[in-house]
This record gives structure tokens, sequence and C-alpha cells, in this order.
């Protein structure tokens, strides 16, 4: 519809209520001192980057993100600052001991990114479609993991198992040196 | 002017929409709690409430009046931000859940709302991830309790909270293992489509499909069980155990925030009910063909509702019975069970299953 003279369509206006919100939150994770509401926000910029997948006509890639990131990573983040009394009384803004550094390394990953997303083919039907039927998608993302994708798959799974193990072993260490 | 009436439409009846399945929830929480007073006190030779109303059928309205007239404590040393948002986060997630939920034919909230007229319905196909929707979304209410249970500033409540956490993430692993099974022998993640794979006669329901070996049935037990402890009922209730805990997480809270969590975890033992149903049940198909199965359209679509509640609310009151009946289970007794014994039995039965689609169904 027209408002001011633009062309404004739903899907817009989700894209930008969403967008605005994963990015707002994004900052209250920096910029909040206590670190547990800055982990609770981090939470709502992962459930808004699932909203945009959804958006994209991807609701398997959204549910995933829900699930592993919000529903896992979120609440192992939580427990972590919980379990950690020291982590519990500084903020961010104090544990950032380098700024160059970071700057720096921020930096990096922004011109990795703006590199990939300007070097990206999009494909431009699925958003045209819009959000109002859901794609067949489901089977095309498990043909892609299980076909071409098949040995990067295997491979992040070994990654996952290498760090669950070394996980355990460093936990052990630790009762064995207090024994 | 065209587009924006639409626009007011569709907003207006995805509104109504949510308005009916919340007040749906609200209305089957009030007879649930009313039901399982009068449940757990005929298995204890008790005549449970009846002094509100005839057969004390208000009983449940006079608490809810009550809840709603307390003062609203945040005690002190509490983090007021934290603490004011943890029952929503929980029951948010208890309430989209609903969004999938086919409570007949063409009845899921998500299927309602692209539906736009009455011939319409039961012709369009469900949400296409629903299973997956399911446990994400109902993955996301840990969250709320363990930042209850920490914001309390009480040291009951943390330790339900620790306890809720470790509990809640290790029975998600053996419920997603038992949905699995029926995703695979369907090969639909869409929750409509799962029952439309029954249709026709209960020996049609996936409980009772023996072609994959036990692996159905197994699966439907593992869920039953699963399920018990992830909606926090008594024999698996150890993050809110009163004899150990006070009241575990919800220590603190009182009023409308105490009565969000209650109401998210009735609701819950619902969607328990509902995800049963529907995954190993036939969902809203009716048990025999002739009591139902013949009719068609829209006739069809107003007795699969009848079905789907009717097989909901056999195993809702059966969670009732379970739950009035077995003692509370020790901490590490729950661990061992989730990690030791489900999750195992779990990842074999997944290989049957799969072994079953690939080698047998195929051909």
């Amino acid at each position: 519809m027209q408002i001011l003279g633009f062309y404004i369509t739903g899907y817009q206006v989700a894209f930008v209520i969403l967008a605005g919100i994963t990015l707002a939150s994004a900052a209250m994770v920096v910029l909040l001192p206590n670190i547990l509401r800055a982990a609770m926000f981090l939470g709502l910029s992962l459930f808004c980057t699932a909203g945009l997948y959804a958006l994209m006509n991807a609701p398997f890639m959204a549910a995933v993100q829900v699930m592993i990131y919000v529903g896992a990573i979120t609440t192992m983040i939580i427990l972590a600052i919980f379990l950690s009394n020291r982590v519990m009384r500084i903020g961010f803004a104090q544990a950032i001991y380098n700024p160059l550094l970071a700057a720096g390394a921020a930096g990096l990953m922004f011109l990795f990114l703006f590199l990939t997303v300007v070097n990206s083919v999009w494909v431009k039907s699925a958003v045209a479609a819009g959000p109002a039927r859901v794609g067949q998608d489901v089977p095309a993302v498990a043909q892609a993991l299980l076909q071409p994708y098949v040995f990067p798959f295997e491979l992040a799974s070994v990654i996952l198992l290498a760090v669950l193990v070394g996980a355990v072993v460093i936990a052990k260490e630790d009762v064995d040196g207090d024994s | 002017m065209d587009q924006l009436i639409q626009l007011a439409i569709e907003l207006v009846k995805i509104v109504v929409i949510a308005v009916v399945v919340l007040v749906f929830m609200m209305v089957a929480v009030l007879y649930m709690v009313l039901k399982l007073r009068w449940v757990i006190a005929r298995i204890q030779s008790r005549l449970g409430p009846n002094r509100t109303g005839p057969w004390g059928v208000l009983q449940t309205v006079a608490d809810a009046l009550k809840l709603l007239q307390k003062e609203d404590i945040i005690p002190c040393g509490a983090d007021k931000w934290l603490f004011t948002i943890a029952p929503a986060l929980v029951f948010i997630p208890a309430y989209l859940v609903y969004v999938v939920i086919p409570f007949g034919r063409g009845m899921a909230p998500s299927q309602l709302a692209m539906t736009h007229s009455l011939g319409e319905i039961g012709k369009l196909p469900g949400l296409s991830i629903g299973v997956m929707y399911l446990s994400a979304i109902s993955s996301i209410g840990v969250i709320g309790i363990v930042v209850a249970g920490w914001a309390s500033n009480n040291k009951w409540s943390l330790l339900g909270a620790f306890r809720g956490a470790s509990q809640l993430i290790a029975y998600e692993v053996p419920i997603i293992l038992a949905m699995v099974v029926p995703v695979l022998v369907s090969g639909s993640m869409d929750l409509s489509a799962i029952v439309d794979k029954q249709a026709g006669g209960f020996w049609h329901w996936n409980l009772f499909q023996l072609q994959a070996g036990p692996a159905l049935p197994i699966a439907f037990l593992m869920l039953i069980i699963a399920g018990l402890a992830e909606i926090n009922v008594t024999p698996f209730d150890i993050m809110e155990a009163e004899s150990e805990l006070v009241a575990g997480f919800n220590t603190e809270y009182s009023g409308m925030k105490f009565a969000l969590f209650f109401l998210a975890e009735f609701a819950a033992a619902f969607t328990l009910a509902a995800i049963i149903t529907t995954l190993f049940l036939g969902g809203y198909n009716p048990p025999l063909a002739f009591l139902g199965g013949q009719l068609s359209g829209l006739a069809f679509s107003a007795v699969s509702l009848f079905w789907f509640l009717a097989k909901c609310w056999v195993l809702v009151i059966f969670i009732m019975w379970v739950r009035s009946t077995l003692p509370r289970v020790r901490v590490d007794q729950l661990m061992n069970l989730a990690w030791k014994a489900l999750i195992p039995v779990g990842l074999v039965n997944l290989l049957l299953a799969g072994a079953y689609v690939t080698f047998w169904m195929a051909k």
C-alpha cells in the first residue's frame, strides 16, 4: 500500500520490525552491564534472527535456529553464568581488556560477512513468493545435507564430538587436581 | 483501499483465532485443575471439592479469583526485571505450541489462519515443519524456569531452577528420539499429514503398527515417560518437590505471576496429550470408520474435532492417574532414567525404525 508516497508491503514492515529488534537487542548484549540480562538479550536477538529466516521462506532453518541457539545455547550460557560466581559481578564493559584488538576482530568479521553478502547469488523468488505459502523446502534441505554436503556435515559432527570429549577431559582433570 | 480492507480482515481473523485458542486453553486448564482434584480425591478415598457451586464445579473459578486479588510480591534483593518477565517466558512458549496442533481436519490454528472460506477447511497442508516447531518452541520454556529461579534470590528457587534445567535438557533428547520414529514412518513432519496417514480404523494408528517391529510402540512408551518428566508432574516433579524445596523455582511467586506458571504447567499437560494423540493414536480420526469416517467436508471436520478432544481427555485423565499414584523419584534416579535408559533405548529404536524405512518400506 501507499504510505507517504512509498510503496510498502507487509513483508517489508515485518522485515523492518524483526531486523530492528535483532540489531537493538544485539547492541544491548554489548552495552548492558549485567551479564545475565545481556544473555537474555542475546536470546532475543537469536530468536528474531529465526523470524528473519521464516520471513525468507526457510521455516526449517528458523526451527533449527530456535531449537539450537535459543533453546540450547542460550540456556547453556545462562547456566554457565550461574555456575561461575565471579563472572556474575563483572560486565562485558569491564571484561574487554584490549579495545583495539576487539575492534580489529570485529572489523575483520564485518569485512568477511560484507564480502560474503556482496558476492552471494541471492534467490529472489523465495522472497517474492512471500511468507503466505510455506515452501516445500524440508526435503530439499535433507537432499542437500545428505548428498553434496554430506562431508562437511559429517565433519561438523566429528568436530562437535571432539569438543564434547575435550570438555569431559578438562572437567575430569579439575577433579583430579583437587584430590 | 481494497488492499487495506483485506489486510484488516486478515489481521482481525488472526487475532480472533489467537483469542479463541487462548480462551480454549484457559477453560481447559480451569477444568483440568478441577478434574485433577476430583481424580486425586477419588484415588485417595476423599470427597474432594464439593462446596463451591453444584458438585464443587466453581472451585477453580474461586481459586482463579483469589489469585487475581492477591498481592503481587517482589522479594527484596530479587532482580525485578528478570523476576517479572520469567513467567511470561514460561507461558508464551506453552501457548505458542498450540499453533500447529491439529484439533480437527484442517483445524490447526496455523491452517485456519490461511483458510479464506469454509469450503477450504481441510484442504490446506499444515506447517511443513510441525514436529520441529513443537520441540523448538517448547525448548524455550526452560530459560524462563532457570531465570525465575535465579531472579527470586532464594536458595530453594535456585536449586529448583538448576534441577529444572538439568531435567528438561535431559528429557528433551528422548522426546525428540521418540517423536522422530512416527515422522520417519509417515515420511512427513507435517502433523496433519501424519494424522491423515493413520485414517480408517484404530488398527491403522501408529501405536498398533508392527511392520517396523516394536519400534512404534516403544517410541510411544518413551514419549509418555519422557513427556511426564518434561511437563514436570509428580513422579518426576523434582524441580518443585515440596518436601525438599518448598515449591522449587516458583517459591517466591504469588498472584498472577504464579498463576501464569500454573497455567503453563497445565497447558503443557494438555499439549503432551495432544502430541501423543496426534503422533500415535490417530489424531482426529475416529477409532472405527462408521463413527464418522464416512462423512466428508465440514461434517467430518466437526466430528474429527470431537474425536481429537475425546482422545486428549482420556490421556489427560491417564496423566492424572499416574501423578496421583506413583511416588516421586530421587534426583539421581531421574537423571539415570534419562541418560542410561531412555536415550540408549531411543537410539537403538531409531536405528530399527530407520532400517525398516530404508530396507522394507521403500519396496
